[in-house]
């Protein structure tokens, strides 16, 4: 069916409708901006375009609600369970295509399991598992836990490219003198960018977003990442809207730019990951 | 644009077989196997096992839990609270079925068709999808907010004062409020994910209907909605998992409340672990949530047999 081909009646209504949809879509984030930017006063009569230019929402925003501790907090976390989920999981996945040992499949379907698993789901599995065995409140606790939740995704995926991979190669640079982990790091790895990158976004994304083990595991202030920083200046404080405002931009510029750098492979990471 | 951001199939190889080494190496895949299978057995499979055992016990979060047995699940389902909770999760799962399948793929089909900046538009719509939870909740509880939000302000500007509302405050419009948010976050996902599939359909088959004199909507009915069927039912599935799991948005923007009028699942676990310390009730209810994902896991694997991605 062709646009042209849809009598004009129908199309200028769709016309109007995807304009206005366009519009729904990015007043949301133009009333923030707006609001961000504004004096504290105007607070209640604000739209979709400032009043002011007050950049010192910012500035209070990063210093005194403590969202310079928090946003540090999720950029390591985020890093770090990134970091974590793609060696382990990219070797898991690595052993998997590579090797011919036993039990190989059904460890392999036991990973798979765990793509149904949200953390909605295991939140309480997990908070009685970690309150048991005293790892609530720590430094690693989100980044392992995330790099985990995170590894069936990572071996899904890098497990089907690895086999798309011509095994020659590898056969290649063991005859060269590569042992089994330099095939991997060398050879394997390099050839794997673009689905790492895929896998990766989708991780970011994700670990960047979540929040629901965030309040739960973590409860020591100085840990707390920016979405639960944010749900408690949101529940405690008499809120002061611009601030708060100016703090919900700062949290959104890091997925805003890695979208805009890499919009093409974090919508595939994000689809496969739907179509999982 | 020739190639579109929707284009998310990955390129399909030759496929080549492996040749894998064998056996004897065995150590060695154990070697890279085993730092991700000693986390994943330990975060997922035993805490899945420690949740069922506590699932039968009650436990205040100190000293021994005490063995009750099925009390736990007895008392979920006599509680009022817990089924109003798992009929708001259906109310959110039949809306966002029938909004996301019917009005993502409309909107798919209309940009798929060639409408002027389709690629802007796919960009823009996918937008939301990535904005952190809490932050699309914060927002939008100020838009809704009585105290000049953005939405009672325009209706102001329009003169429609006594359209003025509580948003979220009001038990008639909170849970609605609440799925007015989560369907401008994930719209655009949905149609994504049918432009992925109606990029998979050859535009000579979308051609030909036209020229064998097919109306537009004989189209879409005849060709495309049937070569679709598959990627539909998948995207059906999959919505009604994301509305089962919904917890931020609610928990941010009501808390479950006014009155549990958008009490969910989730945010009703969250409560009698977090405010009541009954951990053996989370647990039980933590272990029907998990029991509930499996069948529509199995679901979607019957159907994604059909499809091919």
């Amino acid at each position: 069916m062709r646009w042209k081909e849809i009598p004009v009646y129908l199309r200028i209504p769709i016309y109007i409708l995807m304009w206005f949809l366009a519009f729904l879509t990015i007043a949301p984030f133009m009333y923030f901006i707006s609001l961000s930017l504004s004096k504290f006063a105007d607070t209640y009569n604000i739209f979709l375009w400032p009043t002011s230019f007050e950049l010192q929402n910012y500035i209070e925003a990063w210093n005194t609600v403590n969202l310079g501790v928090h946003y540090r907090n999720s950029l390591y976390v985020t890093l770090l369970a990134l970091a974590l989920n793609l060696s382990l999981g990219s070797m898991a996945a690595y052993a998997m295509a590579r090797f011919d040992f036993p039990l190989r499949e059904p460890i392999y379907n036991f990973f798979l399991a765990g793509l149904i698993l949200s953390s909605e789901a295991l939140l309480i599995p997990l908070f009685l598992n970690a309150k048991a065995f005293g790892i609530l409140n720590k430094w690693w606790t989100l980044p392992v836990i995330y790099a985990t939740l995170g590894l069936p995704f990572t071996i899904f995926v890098l497990r089907a490219f690895f086999e798309t991979l011509p095994s020659e190669l590898i056969d290649a640079a063991t005859v060269d003198g590569c042992n089994a982990f330099q095939s991997y790091f060398y050879v394997m790895l390099p050839l794997s960018r673009s689905a790492l990158l895929t896998v990766g976004l989708f991780q970011f994304v994700w670990f960047w977003d979540e929040f629901i083990l965030a309040i739960s595991l973590i409860t020591n202030d100085d840990l707390r990442t920016l979405t639960a920083g944010l749900a408690k200046l949101h529940g405690e404080y008499f809120i002061d809207y611009p601030v708060l405002a100016a703090a919900l931009v700062l949290t959104v510029i890091p997925v805003i730019l890695v979208y805009i750098l890499t919009q093409r492979q974090l919508i595939r990471g994000m689809t496969v990951g739907a179509m999982k | 644009m020739s190639d579109s951001i929707a284009n998310t199939q990955t390129p399909t190889r030759p496929q080549t077989r492996w040749s894998r080494v064998k056996r004897a190496n065995w150590l060695t895949a154990v070697g890279f196997l085993i730092p991700a299978l000693v986390l994943f057995v330990f975060f997922e499979l035993f805490s899945l096992l420690y949740n069922v055992y506590m699932g039968f016990h009650s436990w205040k979060g100190f000293g021994d839990p005490t063995f009750v047995g099925l009390a736990n699940y007895v008392d979920i389902f006599t509680d009022k609270l817990f089924r109003g909770a798992l009929t708001h999760n259906f109310i959110f799962m039949v809306v966002a079925l029938f909004i996301m399948t019917v009005f993502g793929l409309f909107l798919a089909i209309i940009l798929d068709s060639g409408f002027p900046y389709a690629d802007f538009f796919r960009a823009l719509l996918f937008l939301p999808v990535i904005i952190p939870t809490v932050v699309v909740g914060l927002v939008w509880t100020r838009i809704f907010s009585t105290q000049g939000g953005l939405l009672n302000q325009f209706l102001e500007l329009l003169n429609l004062v006594n359209l003025q509302n509580d948003w979220l405050g009001n038990p008639k419009t909170a849970l609605a409020a609440v799925l007015v948010v989560w369907v401008w976050r994930h719209l655009g996902y949905s149609v994504i994910m049918f432009s992925a599939g109606l990029l998979g359909i050859p535009d000579d088959l979308k051609d030909a209907a036209a020229l064998d004199g097919a109306s537009p909507w004989q189209t879409v009915w005849r060709v495309i909605i049937p070569l679709l069927r598959s990627v539909i039912m998948i995207v059906a599935v999959l919505y009604a998992i994301f509305a089962f799991k919904v917890f931020t948005l609610v928990f941010i923007m009501t808390g479950g409340g006014p009155y549990n009028a958008t009490e969910v699942v989730n945010t009703y676990m969250y409560d009698r672990v977090f405010r009541f310390f009954e951990m053996g009730i989370g647990s039980s209810i933590a272990n029907l949530v998990i029991l509930i994902l499996l069948v529509f896991a199995a679901i979607r694997n019957q159907l994604k047999t059909e499809v091919e991605f």
